[in-house]
């Protein structure tokens, strides 16, 4: 069974298009993101504190609001998880979390039981904000210098121009559905990034064995035939990934589930860049540095 | 997935249900307590280097050494307890020795405050300079657990200024009508969100049926008018045994209390302290109220806490007022009981405050004078409360208070239903997988599928043999892995069929398929690899635990694809040549 048979497609030729569309979607992103004033971050950077509470039966969301607020909750974010008697209260107080349940209980009695409490102080926040940023940043840094090694720094510029528009994207969705960004999704970030690299990398592998194969072509032919060949491969490793992710975006449960969205999209953008990013990206560097191959 | 049963794999707490707590020692008080000479000036810096050190994020002796330095502060006037040099850097190394002493017996009577609580195997341990790591796995009563550890348990007898009270109110009104720019907006909205909550709705409409709070089904918060001329004593209102302030408008009475501002009205000598817990009980028009107590006691406490001895909790005896009720016996060491004996000659009739981190347990009037220091502490909560206290007054107070800065508490049956879903997702993820590997590549694909599992046995192994912890996001690393494991295999596939294509035999095309893909295989797990090793390294917790399954995925697919399917290859391809390939 094959699902792509010799494909001749020119991807390079595609530029102007997918070029447009990547900006478009990172402009988007971007303009989202200046308007809302940056990321939604969670608690775990800005500090604050989540308890997730479970009611005997189900509550009315505006009820509780009202007399949550009455009992100093101010400005507390209240929203159902799940099912209508599991509920997220999401504030910026970040005191002791045992002053929280003792409030919780002294405004709606005992009839809750608290299921899940992460409190984040301010100070951890930045500590925390300045780790997930230290570590993408590392990350990248790590990579292109891998690449650089492994091939040239075109290619590294290639792949890394990939990688950032793939977290762009991302966190320009995030941010137009108005997602949060927490320590998990920093970690769904830099798996995208390793994934996406994983794509690219194949492609570009299969580059630098073909250029000395077809010395009378040019770049673009060469680069094209290389996206052709590993076309199959690309699809049905996105296609495998992609089904896992899907999955557990399903089944694998409420706490885990943006972590899950942000791979469905990281899968599926990652492999968008590879195929139409990092290639022409590599080919337009590499042809204005006029480098070891002509035009 | 039968390892996971077992429990041959340790479960992170996000799994099994437990808590997760970050302490950090409060350095600045500590570093005042220790001053034998406690001055303004010292206590301006110090309040100055703490700023400094939250702001820039430095550590806080480096900023004070800079503060003291800047003011031309001379510490070791103020710490001449100390045996040092006269000049500030020794004094500062001083007392960060002072501080590494003062963690270390605090990690000390953490642990023993938890032993005595039974929670096995605990985690308890040092986290950078000033930190400590708690971890309790299982715990029920995480509220309880959480102020066990975070008690200072620091026990103070002091007498309460009833005298001072209306003079002291009086500064804070006067203070508040007069400029109250900052307070006004904060006093306003908060009285504003009691007057909509109470036109929407009473309590119980929050649930569908059923009445949860007992009683309030009127309006008895405090009328506006009353605050516009006493905006902060017209919340005070009279309650059995002294004043109080309704639990409804308690937030706001705490907030006016913490304001800079206000802090400074008050005299020196004196503070605010709120009673231990909320009480109800009839009002004089016969309404139900919840309230708090809320005393004004002198800041010069007559007995504290290392002048106690043997704390015990037991019931009250029969016959005595208290029976019934849980009690904590104490006596104290001669020159408390000396102490105490003369404060309580000269205070007969006047009203004692029993404080144990800063909140008032019971305020009796002295009746005579007890010469024993034998004291008995009432007014808790519960059985468990006078047993936790009297656990924290046994394991000694904390060298300096500490605060919980970062805490994660998960509930079992949220972990129990994160298991669940995880197992879901994950034996769904696999069976997708190796259904569509079987149907796109046949033979080869089964052998695919096989690899898929021998490489799920091999990370689960790993992980076992690394004594690593199996959290929530490290199975979404290992869903992960399951669908990008079989990359591998699909770029070798993908190879040797390019190679059939060229009309190579079959052996030739596994041979050079192979060969071909390991490269690619390689460079592209390596830089994978290089994300995953970035985030085990710089990550906390439950990301370590993703990072090192993913990574550990990822090695052990590349192992099983490059050389357990090859051998597989090679030995049906061995036996007899084959003339068509399943793939």
């Amino acid at each position: 069974m094959r699902f792509l048979n010799k494909t001749n497609i020119d991807f390079i030729s595609k530029q102007k298009i997918t070029g447009f569309l990547s900006i478009a979607l990172i402009i988007a992103g971007i303009t989202s993101l200046i308007m809302k004033g940056g990321p939604l971050l969670s608690i775990d950077f800005t500090g604050g504190t989540v308890a997730q509470v479970k009611f005997e039966k189900p509550v009315e969301l505006s009820q509780l609001r009202n007399t949550l607020s009455e009992f100093g909750f101010k400005g507390a974010e209240i929203v159902e998880f799940g099912s209508p008697d599991e509920i997220l209260i999401k504030t910026q107080f970040s005191g002791s979390s045992s002053e929280i349940s003792e409030q919780l209980t002294l405004a709606l009695g005992k009839t809750f039981t608290l299921r899940r409490v992460e409190s984040v102080g301010p100070k951890i926040g930045k500590e925390l904000q300045s780790d997930a940023l230290k570590a993408i940043g590392l990350a990248l840094v790590l990579i292109l210098i891998y690449i650089t090694f492994r091939f040239d720094r075109y290619y590294a510029l290639g792949s890394v121009m990939a990688l950032i528009h793939d977290v762009l994207i991302t966190l320009g969705i995030f941010s137009l559905l108005d997602y949060e960004i927490n320590l998990s999704i920093v970690a769904a970030f830099l798996t995208i990034v390793g994934y996406s690299l994983n794509d690219t990398i194949v492609v570009f592998d299969r580059i630098r064995e073909n250029i000395p194969k077809y010395m009378k072509k040019t770049l673009n032919d060469i680069v094209n035939i290389s996206l052709n060949e590993t076309l199959n491969r690309t699809v049905i490793t996105s296609l495998t990934t992609m089904m896992v992710v899907v999955i557990l975006f399903i089944w694998g449960g409420k706490v885990i589930n943006l972590f899950a969205f942000a791979l469905i999209i990281g899968v599926f953008v990652g492999t968008y860049s590879s195929l139409f990013v990092a290639s022409p990206v590599m080919v337009y560097f590499e042809k204005r540095s006029a480098g070891p191959y002509r035009k | 997935m039968k390892e996971l049963k077992d429990g041959a794999i340790n479960l992170g707490l996000d799994l099994q249900g437990g808590m997760y707590v970050l302490l950090e020692t409060d350095i600045p008080t500590l570093v005042e307590k220790i001053a034998g000479k406690k001055t303004e000036e010292l206590r301006e810096a110090i309040q100055e280097a703490d700023e400094r050190s939250i702001n820039n994020q430095t550590d806080f002796f480096t900023e004070f050494l800079t503060v003291a330095n800047n003011r031309e502060l001379r510490l070791f006037r103020n710490y001449n307890n100390l045996a040092t040099t006269r000049d500030n850097e020794s004094v500062i190394s001083e007392l960060k020795i002072q501080r590494d002493n003062a963690i270390a017996s605090a990690l000390e009577i953490i642990r023993n405050r938890i032993d005595e609580f039974g929670v096995s195997e605990p985690t308890i341990q040092k986290y950078g300079a000033n930190r400590i790591i708690v971890e309790l796995a299982g715990v029920q009563d995480s509220d309880r657990a959480r102020n066990l550890i975070q008690r200072t348990a620091s026990l103070e007898f002091t007498l309460i200024l009833n005298d001072q009270w209306e003079q002291t109110l009086n500064k804070i009104d006067t203070y508040l009508l007069s400029d109250s720019s900052a307070l006004n907006i904060d006093l306003d909205s908060s009285n504003k969100n009691i007057v909509e909550a109470n036109e929407n709705a009473s309590a119980e409409d929050i649930f569908m049926e059923e009445n949860i709070l007992s009683e309030p089904t009127f309006d008895m918060s405090t009328p506006k008018e009353v605050l516009k001329e006493k905006p902060f004593s017209g919340y005070l209102r009279s309650v059995p045994r002294g004043v109080g302030v309704l639990a409804k408008e308690f937030h706001i009475v705490k907030e006016i209390l913490e304001n800079p501002e206000v802090r400074r009205k008050i005299p020196r000598g004196g503070k605010f302290l709120w009673g231990n817990q909320f009480e109800s009980a009839q009002d004089e028009m016969g309404n139900f109220i919840e309230f708090r107590q809320l005393y004004y006691v002198s800041s010069d406490p007559e007995i504290s806490g290392g002048m106690i001895r043997e704390p015990r909790a037991t019931m009250g005896g029969a016959g005595t007022d208290v029976s019934g009720q849980w009690v904590v016996n104490l006596s104290m060491s001669p020159e408390g009981a000396k102490r105490w004996s003369r404060f309580t000659g000269a205070n007969i009739n006047r009203q004692v405050a029993i404080v144990l981190d800063d909140k008032v347990f019971m305020a009796p009037v002295i009746r005579d004078k007890i010469p024993s220091g034998q004291t008995q502490v009432t007014g808790f909560a519960d059985v468990n409360e006078a047993k936790d206290i009297a656990n924290v007054l046994r394991a000694g107070e904390l060298p300096a208070p500490v605060e919980i800065i970062e805490e994660r508490t998960v509930g079992p049956s949220l972990g129990s239903d994160s298991i669940k879903s995880g197992r879901k997702a994950m034996f769904f993820g696999l069976m997708a997988v190796m259904i569509f590997m079987i149907i796109y590549y046949k033979g080869a694909g089964l052998l695919a599928t096989l690899a898929l599992m021998l490489n799920l046995i091999m990370v689960i192994a790993v992980l076992a043999g690394l004594n690593a912890t199996l959290t929530l996001p490290g199975i979404a690393g290992l869903i992960l892995t399951i669908g990008m494991a079989v990359d591998a295999n699909v770029i070798i596939f993908e190879r040797i069929r390019e190679e059939l294509d060229l009309g190579k035999t079959v052996r030739a095309a596994i041979d050079s398929g192979y060969e071909r893909a390991f490269i690619t295989i390689l460079d592209a797990n390596v830089t994978t690899l290089i994300a995953a090793f970035v985030l085990a390294w710089v990550g906390s917790g439950p990301i370590q635990g993703f990072a090192v399954t993913l990574s550990t995925g990822i090695m052990c697919s590349m192992f099983t694809a490059i050389f357990v399917t090859r051998t597989v290859f090679m030995f049906f391809s061995d036996r007899k040549p084959m003339e068509s390939l399943s793939i």
